[in-house]
């Protein structure tokens, strides 16, 4: 995603979901509309209650007080927690959407936004804020889910195949491709190793019982340690896709180049929500369904 | 003397021996030492436990409090696939003491790490930003945003702006790595260097081409405007087997000198090369100044510093090993010295350090100055007094050591080893989230110098133990000292695991209550100069904070800026002037008391300065002024410093200031009898741009004579061009007006003093050439002024600029100031009394002095009587007395009679201000030829260059003694602890036996002696040998 190439600030989650819907999934969540509690979840990667101590003034000192910040007492941490801990009971500065509810001191609201400073305090830069009314709850529950598959979502729309298998074995790409010349490795080398994986469930592209030939980086150098990894004998969710020439660079090495990819008619893994515990067979099923052609 | 300043174009590679001689006071600097170490993982994220390795430090150049750090830092605390798409890097404002997350760099959500490689670099171009006042920031990335991961250049106008991601620049896609970015600023344009390896087939041998060639730059020339146009060049110049090494490391410096390191074909014959460019890596050909001898007769681009490595491989303390450890640093005060630090395998899953050096441009290197095994990611960097830093991490048993060394002598060659040991910090198992991340602790630290202090980060386990951190330590995040545990927050009631955190560091060399400094510029009043080195505005000489009075009070301050006065010459009262200095420090502190030693410069082009140390006859000098601190921080003006210049020929000179405090010294060398600019080594403007204790102005002189008709006139006046330099070069020197004098300059004229026919005179906007001018040497040029139109007060400038190539190197002007005809003659008179004086105490010709008081009555409607019955006559028996009327070759008797035939009272009073300026500059002449102190240190300088690369010369004896000799003469005098009248003569006896061996040897009847005792004569006889030798 060229986030940030205009120089602004872009939606990310919002781009993941366009990107999705160009490959022919039904985004629920456009469809939704927006300034609600659950188009601002889904677009926030921090969603706290709390209550407004003041405003005009701000706890971070690299933040100047206008009269669109706040500091607000936070009461619960329904997202974000990852990012700075859990919130509640501490001040944090916001810096206020102005685009939804009046809040003057004592107002009690739900602040969804980004954070802008991890300091001392949390500074979120807020896409709405709502009042904190139970009726807000589900669709702030359906707004934090959706926000958290969006990832899963934008991998899901890219894949050709996807199914629950089982990790059979596992051996170097490379190995019997001498003819690339290859010497060298890369720091960044990916380390492509090949898994051969057999199909347990097929929800796209599979059917059960095949066996096929998966790709993964098995380097843990810092642009790889985050991507899968399998082991023989593992049980997993595969979300793979064809290489694709936009990746080349990706391989890194001439020793696990591409066209070795290829050659091995392997497909590859390569983000983290390309694998998953088995267990999320099931959410991979319902985002497919909810996102499968009317 | 400056009125231009361009980039300095390189005059001459005999700058290296003069670095020998550049003394540095880094010993005294590491005894005053303080450190500071600082956890940067902010108290909000207390709970991360992510490995934050791989740290890169950039320091704002205009305000050292401004800094951005960067790591491998998730903007999760778990190292889970990004929530966000944007990565943080920490910020500061406060120097360190505190750090905040901003999220500024793209990345993407859910994608497996914030961002490939980063490193990050500031540029001293003040943005504009119009949150906060900040240099730009450029940042070089293997970017997550795509899934090519190309190597992205991002680029904000505010660090601390978090609304907006910092911007692509450009992109370069293949197998691209680690890219090392260099900026700086330069008269308002942001040059960029990002080395990187760029391996575009990603097959060996790789590289654009197929031959392994990788080692690439990516320069934009003005990364601050709208679309920076960026270049790569290809560093590499020879083929390789695949590829050369990861880091391809640039060291940049405001003369123009880049220079780029990299390791050549990574898996064949690794070996350790330099390449440089002279020109911000601009032009046809950039970066292949430098060529091996290896390669004759075909040169290629690139000097091997080593013999072939083997690169580090394995695994130390937990991380990896790789060809990654390249470290390059430029002395900012002198281009031609260079430090390369680099690692190579010192066995198996081991490393080796190792520091060289270059004085020479990256021509020769030395052996290892320093060598360290056991050690990973060496970080250099020389600060502003020369002193050489290196940041080491050392696997010792199963911790991991940081240590920063320094430079502890003169030549900077022995290091204080093992320095300061930051931190002593277990080696960590790995992450239970990322088991095996690599590299744990990054494949290299990072190392800054600002100004005279050195900064940096490593990354480093934050097991929390005091006995870990030997210097001490602070951490943002929540711990417990005693039971030495981390936890999540404030209540202490999640314990958290130890990981690895981002350190940051100050080692000071001079604390910031010590750091008095002088300004070099003042925009308004609330911006000016903090004491950067080097200052951040290469225009430092109009707006300074020492400046001149014609009394002794400080003047008016208007934006804060001094208010300047244009030095007085002259006898008596005419020639008295008060100089004053501003100095500030950058923290309280005790009250102190701060010494301020003035210099002048005077003349036209590439004179030297002088002070009271000199013996010059044309100035006076009182003891230096002393300004007594309180505890604040200032500013405080100095007590008047009267000094006085007596009459001399050319109407521009320059002031300095040298300060210096207890615990508080200038950057030696001192100014004293260097030359002004940068058209001649050892350029005084970077000594001034690059030590905060050194301040410098330009002024014209008053006394300038005028045309007493506004309408129109026509002057000419004379100045020195002065070969400052250490060898025989032609000094062009080009005449041209610019802005609001365009319209007032009717024609304009230079010529070589000398020169028969004066219709030969070059014009407006051509260059006259001064050939083959020997060191030392003095020419003269008239430079003839007409001018239409000017409104009476309003001045015309014509400026006279000496080039080197097409870039201005120093230069002068002359103006000519429409006046009333009462104002006109009553500057003249001035001058005339100042003549006369000089006729009769420095030449023993009293005629004119008769003059003297008789002038105080003449009036305009006099003046024309007084002109041809006594001035006139007056001034033609004292020359004729003094024997500089005729084939003078400044065409006085021409004046003269251009004086008596004046058809005008403005004809008048043209041509005798112009036969004063001309009768000035004679004396000047006849004086100059005794010789002249001001060209002592200078005439030292050649003697040792002259020893040193002079074959014949090299091989005698002595040659041993006098090049030492040379060196104690010149690291005493530049540092200001003798006078010329304590040394010279001792070092010219000490000298001169040898000194006619050599002269004798070369078949040359040495010149006559004996050796004279007063400093002109003695310089004189002194260069005399030194021009035999020179043939």
């Amino acid at each position: 995603m060229p986030n940030g190439r205009t120089g602004a600030r872009t939606t990310p989650s919002m781009a993941a979901l366009v990107s999705a819907a160009a490959f022919g999934f039904a985004v629920p969540v456009l469809s939704q509309p927006a300034n609600t509690a659950y188009d601002y979840a889904r677009r926030s990667a921090i969603v706290v209650s709390g209550t407004v101590e003041a405003t005009g003034t701000s706890l971070e000192p690299l933040l100047t007080a206008t009269g669109s910040t706040a500091v607000i007492r936070v009461e619960h941490t329904y997202a974000g927690a990852e990012i700075a801990g859990d919130l509640a009971g501490q001040r944090a500065t916001v810096i206020l959407s102005r685009a939804g509810i009046d809040l003057k001191p004592g107002s009690h609201a739900i602040f969804y936004g980004d954070p802008r400073f991890i300091g001392k305090t949390v500074t979120i830069a807020d896409v709405g804020e709502t009042p904190a009314a139970d009726s807000v709850s589900a669709e702030l529950s359906r707004g934090l889910r959706a926000r958290l598959d969006a990832p899963l979502a934008a991998r899901l729309a890219i894949a050709q195949v996807i199914f629950a298998g089982r990790v059979e074995q596992v051996r170097p790409l490379e190995r019997g491709l001498k003819e690339d010349g290859a010497t060298e490795v890369g720091e960044h080398d990916p380390e492509l190793r090949l898994a051969m994986v057999r199909v347990m469930s097929g929800l796209r592209g599979a059917k059960a019982g095949a066996l096929v030939p998966v790709a993964f980086a098995d380097s843990c150098d810092i642009m790889w340690c985050g991507s899968p990894k399998l082991r023989v004998g593992q049980r997993a969710v595969i979300i793979a896709h064809q290489p694709r020439e936009d990746e080349a660079a990706v391989t890194r090495s001439t020793a696990s180049s591409l066209a070795t990819v290829k050659r091995a008619r392997a497909l590859l893994v390569t983000a983290p929500f390309d694998v998953l515990p088995s267990p999320g067979v099931e959410r991979v099923r319902v985002l497919l369904q909810a996102g499968e052609p009317k | 003397m400056i009125l231009n300043v361009s980039r300095r174009v390189r005059l001459t590679a005999l700058t290296a021996t003069a670095a020998l001689g550049v003394l540095i006071n880094s010993a005294a600097s590491v005894a005053n030492a303080q450190t500071r170490v600082v956890d940067m993982v902010p108290a909000n994220r207390s709970g991360e436990t992510n490995t934050d390795s791989e740290p890169s430090l950039a320091i704002d150049p205009a305000n050292y409090s401004r800094m951005a750090g960067s790591a491998f830092t998730w903007d999760n605390l778990t190292m889970a696939p990004m929530s966000t798409a944007l990565a943080p890097i920490y910020v500061t404002i406060d120097r360190g003491a505190t750090w905040t997350l901003a999220p500024i760099v793209p990345s993407s959500i859910g994608n497996g790490f914030p961002t490939g490689d980063i490193n990050p670099d500031f540029s001293s171009l003040l943005s504009g930003a119009p949150l906060h006042e900040t240099g730009w920031l450029y940042t070089g990335v293997l970017s997550s945003t795509a899934a090519a991961r190309p190597m992205v250049v991002l680029r904000t106008p505010d660090y601390l702006d978090t609304a907006t991601a910092m911007t692509p620049l450009d992109t370069q896609t293949g197998n691209v790595d680690q890219p090392h970015v260099a900026a700086l600023s330069w008269f308002g344009q942001d040059k960029v260097f990002v080395g990187y390896n760029n391996n575009v087939g990603m097959f060996c041998p790789a590289g654009p081409g197929g031959h392994g060639r990788t080692a690439t730059v990516d320069v934009t020339q003005s990364g601050a405007v709208a679309a920076p146009a960026f270049g790569i060049t290809a560093l590499s110049s020879r083929d390789g087997s695949c590829q050369d090494g990861f880091a391809q490391v640039p060291a940049a410096h405001l003369d123009g000198t880049v220079y780029m390191a990299f390791l050549h074909d990574l898996t064949g014959t690794a070996r350790i090369t330099v390449s440089r460019d002279d020109n911000f890596g601009s032009g046809a050909t950039p970066f292949t100044a430098l060529t091996d001898p290896s390669d004759m007769p075909t040169p290629l681009a690139g000097r091997f510093v080593t013999a072939a490595i083997t690169p580090p491989s394995g695994t130390m303390g937990n991380t990896r090993l790789g060809a990654s450890n390249i470290s390059l640093a430029v002395d900012p005060r002198n281009s031609d010295r260079v430090y390369l630090a680099y690692g190579d395998s010192g066995g198996a899953s081991t490393e080796t350090i190792h520091v060289r050096r270059s004085i020479n441009r990256g021509q020769d290197w030395s052996g290892d100055l320093l060598n360290v095994t056991g050690a990973t990611n060496p970080q250099i960097a020389i600060n502003s007094l020369g002193t050489v830093g290196v940041l080491y991490q050392r696997a010792v048993g199963t911790n991991w050591e940081a240590h920063l060394v320094r430079t502890t002598d003169a030549a900077a060659t022995t290091f204080d080893t093992p320095g300061v040991e930051m931190a002593n910090t277990p080696v960590i198992a790995g992450d239970p989230g990322l088991p095996g991340l690599q590299p744990q602790i990054g494949d290299y630290a990072s190392l800054r110098a600002a100004g005279r202090n050195f900064f940096g980060m490593f990354s480093a386990a934050n097991t929390p133990d005091s006995a870990n951190f030997p210097v001490g330590v602070t951490y943002q995040r929540q711990v417990n000292w005693t039971t030495h545990k981390l936890y999540a927050e404030a209540a202490h009631t999640t314990e958290v695991r130890a990981s690895i955190d981002p350190f940051f560091f100050e080692v000071d060399a001079l604390t910031p209550d010590l750091d008095f400094y002088v300004r070099d510029w003042t925009d308004d009043a609330t911006h000016g100069d903090n004491g950067a080195e080097p200052s951040t505005h290469p225009q430092f000489y109009t707006t300074s904070d020492v400046w001149n009075r014609r009394d002794p009070t400080p003047g008016p301050f208007v934006n804060d800026q001094p208010s300047n006065e244009d030095a007085g010459n002259g006898a008596g009262t005419v020639g008295d002037n008060f100089a004053f200095a501003r100095v500030r420090r950058n923290a309280p502190g005790t009250a102190l008391a701060v010494n301020a030693h003035f210099l002048v410069a005077k003349f036209g082009a590439g004179s030297n300065w002088v002070d009271g140390t000199v013996g010059d006859p044309d100035t006076t000098f009182p003891a230096d002024a002393t300004i007594t601190t309180d505890a604040g921080i200032g500013p405080w003006v100095s007590p008047a410093f009267q000094w006085h210049l007596n009459a001399i020929a050319g109407n521009h000179l320059c002031l300095a200031v040298e300060i210096s405090a207890p615990g508080s010294p200038f950057i030696p060398p001192s100014l004293v009898g260097q030359t002004v600019g940068w058209g001649a080594a050892p350029f005084t403007d970077l000594r001034i741009l690059g030590d905060d204790h050194k301040a410098q102005r330009n002024m014209h002189l008053s006394t300038t004579p005028a045309s007493g008709s506004p309408a129109g006139g026509a002057i000419t006046d004379y100045a020195i061009i002065h070969n400052g330099d250490v060898f025989t070069r032609d000094i062009p020197i080009r005449i041209g007006a610019s802005g609001i004098s365009r319209r007032y300059v009717k024609t304009a004229g230079i010529l070589a003093v000398g020169q028969e026919k004066r219709q030969e005179a070059v014009r407006l906007g051509g260059t006259l050439v001064l050939p083959a001018m020997r060191p030392g040497e003095n020419r003269w040029v008239a430079l003839s002024v007409e001018t239409v139109g000017l409104p009476e007060g309003a001045t015309a400038l014509v400026t006279a600029d000496e080039l080197s190539g097409a870039s201005v190197v120093n230069g002068f002007a002359v103006g000519v100031t429409a006046r009333s005809p009462s104002a006109a003659v009553a500057a003249i008179l001035d001058i005339y009394r100042g003549v006369a004086e000089r006729f009769a105490v420095g030449f023993g010709a009293k005629a004119s002095a008769v003059d003297i008081a008789i002038s105080r009555t003449v009036t305009p409607l006099t003046f024309a009587k007084f002109v041809h019955v006594r001035m006139a006559p007056h001034l033609k028996a004292d020359l004729l007395q003094v024997g500089g009327n005729a084939g003078d070759g400044f065409g006085l008797e021409t004046l003269l009679a251009a004086v008596d035939s004046a058809p005008s009272d403005s004809a008048l009073t043209d041509g005798v201000a112009s036969l004063l300026n001309g009768v000035d500059a004679r004396l000047t002449a006849i004086a100059l030829r005794k010789g002249d102190p001001a060209d002592i240190i200078q005439m030292v300088r050649w003697q040792r260059q002259l020893f040193r690369s002079r074959p014949e010369l090299g091989k005698l004896g002595c040659a041993a003694r006098v090049i030492e000799a040379s060196d104690a003469f010149l690291s005493q005098r530049e540092a200001r602890k003798v006078t010329n009248g304590e040394a010279y003569p001792r070092h010219v006896e000490e000298v001169w036996a040898c000194l006619r061996e050599a002269v004798a040897s070369k078949g040359v009847a040495p010149p006559p002696g004996p050796i004279a005792r007063d400093l002109p004569a003695l310089e004189f006889a002194h260069r005399d040998y030194l021009l035999a030798l020179a043939e």
